[in-house]
């Protein structure tokens, strides 16, 4: 009765406001749409090439593996079987039948209830590849996109990802992160040393070896360079300092940017490669500090209050603010404030401990790592501080809360790649910012620390 | 979920009833044999509508009634041997005699609107055969809907929205965009679909799509309560998605 009643007030309110625009009109308003998987049907490549040779076949595979296991992980489609096709997709040709007598047809694929189709072909040529791509939505029975890829056959991964990511960009108007690298620590040498690996956690690559506590390494913007910390100690001298490097990925070569008493960590890059933002603690506290790229301090952000430290700076991809953490308000909470230091604004004030703030790349969403008990989990909130989100929950063989820590947002801002110790040590885990498609990138008993995404190297 | 529905209880349509002006157009000049062919019909529609209409209302009431008057009487005996149950009974006998006041009332509402409906159809056929319109003096059947039809009307409205809420799905890439649109779709008696129409668009042909698509396959909608076929037929149900 009381719904009732609260519908008839409701309607004659609505009625009253809208009385000009619907009279007479009966109105119903739907409300948010649920999000649906698409159905996507993406058959192997069609072979031009008259002389079908197993290595035709398998390159033809690969390629074919790596863009429709992204498709898969973008989390945007259900990719349909091929046991479900109604044609025989090695017989008909990539087009329609508008398009080509030997086509297929729309409605063989609409019958399935097939919303997206990915139809290629692929020929091989010595080492060169070329392939001819189409996307189609089926219900509307049009093209979507057409695109032709040259390439090696050293490149397939690459030309897979690409592949993805133009139909992702077709249809959602972003590119995957699937280009994208993630750089760590790991003590997998038995010492902390930096390692860079593809978004998926193929391809590790070790990039020290100074068998000392490497911490907090980062990309540049280009990702062609990398800064890192490692524990020294300057020669005569019995303290130990934390000094940043800086290291150019392709000759390998690598110079200290800063190091002054203390600590010089937490590096984070503008956007235009030129300045690195830090803490440094050379005065007792540490606080953060933009220096240049040859180390000279440009400009002290934060100074205490009161010896408090301010450290974690992370700057957001159009370089207006910073986030950072900070004990000054007693536990460390995430605050914000302008590149310059200016306009500080605190945006936590529950937990025990707030730390490890991350920007989307749109600026809209900041994650961060909070602390219960004694475990921590990833947070994502919005940039000033509001609607907050838990989007990591786990637990270890022994039942106890596992602990995810130190999130960074994928280029394309839809996931989030983090350091869990569920299976006992801390592995690297990607997980989608609604908190869904959890996925383990790292394999192994070792532990990996700190992961930071790089933006999208197409 | 919010249901908007504003083409009932208008004060408006109270005042033309008073006024007796038909705004559409001017009266036609009347002959006298265009009077007598209006003053005719009246006589004989009282003759049918008995015949027609009442049979299936009222056979209604008077079951419903014999149904629970045994009833009653059953509760009636175990009630003297229990004080606390009379109470219980006795209000729930109000209850229901409230109830059935409620029911009869509604029937009666049906009966009278049936009449008029009749009335008027006779009115617009007598129009159509002497193949004269006659403006002016017939008082179109409007659109305003009060107390129980409003309710019922309501309630119908909630039914549409949640099968076409049950098929309102979108691509993820397209979920909480700021994307609007307006549906008009048009339906028959039996919740057919006799058009769908995009009556605002998004801006975006894909969402629009999408929209006309959530439509598609919510239809057929739940039939519709008599009295109001014609208002979703002619009028249509305005579906904004997602307001």
């Amino acid at each position: 009765m009381f719904k009732i009643r609260q519908l008839v007030f409701l309607t004659f309110v609505l009625s009253l406001i809208s009385q000009l625009t619907w009279a007479d009109q009966a109105y119903i308003k739907i409300g948010e749409a649920q999000g649906k998987k698409s159905n996507l049907a993406f058959p192997v490549l069609n072979q031009i090439n008259t002389n079908k040779s197993s290595q035709n076949v398998k390159v033809a595979a690969e390629i074919h593996k790596v863009a429709s296991d992204d498709l898969d992980k973008s989390t945007y489609f259900k990719l349909m079987s091929s046991a479900a096709f109604l044609e025989n997709t090695s017989s008909t040709s990539i087009k329609s039948k508008v398009m080509d007598p030997n086509g297929f047809k729309f409605d063989t694929w609409k019958s399935i209830d097939t919303d997206f189709l990915v139809r290629a072909s692929f020929s091989l040529i010595g080492d060169d590849i070329a392939i001819e791509m189409y996307l189609y939505q089926i219900n509307e029975g049009k093209t979507v996109i057409g695109k032709k890829y040259n390439g090696k056959t050293n490149q397939t991964t690459q030309i897979g990802h690409i592949i993805a990511n133009d139909i992702l960009e077709a249809l959602t108007g972003q590119r995957g992160s699937f280009l994208s690298k993630i750089i760590a620590t790991t003590d997998r040498t038995g010492h902390k040393e930096v390692v860079t690996m593809n978004q998926d956690g193929s391809e590790q690559n070790l990039i020290t070896s100074d068998r000392s506590v490497a911490i907090s390494p980062n990309w540049s913007p280009d990702a062609r360079k990398i800064v890192y910390s490692i524990y020294t100690r300057k020669v005569g001298s019995a303290q130990t300092n934390l000094t940043l490097f800086e290291q150019d990925l392709n000759s390998g070569k690598r110079m200290i940017v800063s190091n002054r008493n203390g600590l010089n960590s937490g590096a984070s890059y503008s956007p235009d490669g030129k300045y690195i933002y830090l803490t440094i603690s050379q005065s007792g506290a540490p606080d953060i500090f933009k220096i240049s790229s040859k180390g000279d301090i440009v400009n002290q952000l934060t100074k205490g209050p009161a010896g408090a430290m301010n450290v974690e700076a992370a700057l957001a991809k159009d370089g207006s603010k910073i986030a950072f953490s900070s004990d000054r308000g007693g536990k460390p909470m995430i605050y914000v404030m302008n590149s310059d230091g200016s306009n500080v604004k605190r945006l936590t004030f529950e937990g025990k401990y707030n730390s490890t703030p991350s920007w989307s790349p749109d600026g809209k969403k900041i994650a961060f790592a909070s602390m219960f008990e004694n475990y921590f989990d990833i947070f994502v909130m919005d940039s000033d501080g509001s609607n907050i989100k838990r989007i990591t929950t786990a637990t270890k063989s022994n039942g106890k809360r596992a602990s995810n820590e130190d999130p960074s947002f994928s280029p394309d801002g839809r996931f989030i790649v983090y350091s869990s110790n569920r299976s006992g040590s801390f592995q690297l885990y990607t997980i989608s910012i609604d908190g869904t498609e959890e996925r383990r990138i790292t394999n192994d008993s070792h532990n990996y620390y700190k992961p930071k995404w790089s933006n999208n190297l197409e | 979920m919010i249901i908007k529905v504003n083409f009932f209880s208008k004060p408006e349509l109270d005042l033309t009833q008073a006024i007796r002006v038909d705004m559409v157009g001017l009266p036609d000049k009347y002959t006298q044999a265009d009077i007598a062919n209006q003053q005719e019909p009246q006589p004989t529609k009282p003759k049918d509508l008995p015949e027609k209409e009442i049979p299936q209302e009222i056979p209604d009431e008077p079951i419903k009634t014999t149904v629970k008057e045994p009833k009653k009487t059953a509760e009636a005996k175990p009630s003297k041997i229990d004080n606390d149950s009379v109470n219980l009974k006795t209000a729930k006998k109000k209850q229901k005699d409230a109830f059935e006041k409620l029911k009869k009332l509604s029937a009666i509402e049906k009966i009278r609107q049936a009449v008029e409906q009749e009335k008027l159809e006779k009115a617009t056929k007598q129009n159509q055969a002497s193949s004269r319109p006659i403006k002016g003096r017939v008082l179109s059947k409007g659109t305003s809907l009060t107390g129980l039809d409003k309710l019922q009307s309501d309630s119908y409205l909630v039914q549409l929205d949640s099968k076409i809420k049950n098929h309102w799905q979108l691509p993820q890439w397209l979920v909480g965009k700021p994307l609007k649109t307006k549906i008009l779709v048009k339906f028959n008696s039996n919740g057919t679909l006799v058009s769908k129409s995009v009556y605002q668009s998004s801006g975006n042909p894909t969402y629009d799509e999408y929209c006309l698509r959530a439509i598609e396959k919510s239809s057929p909608f739940p039939p519709v309560p008599d009295k109001f076929t014609e208002v979703y037929k002619e009028d249509g149900v305005l579906i904004g998605f997602p307001e």
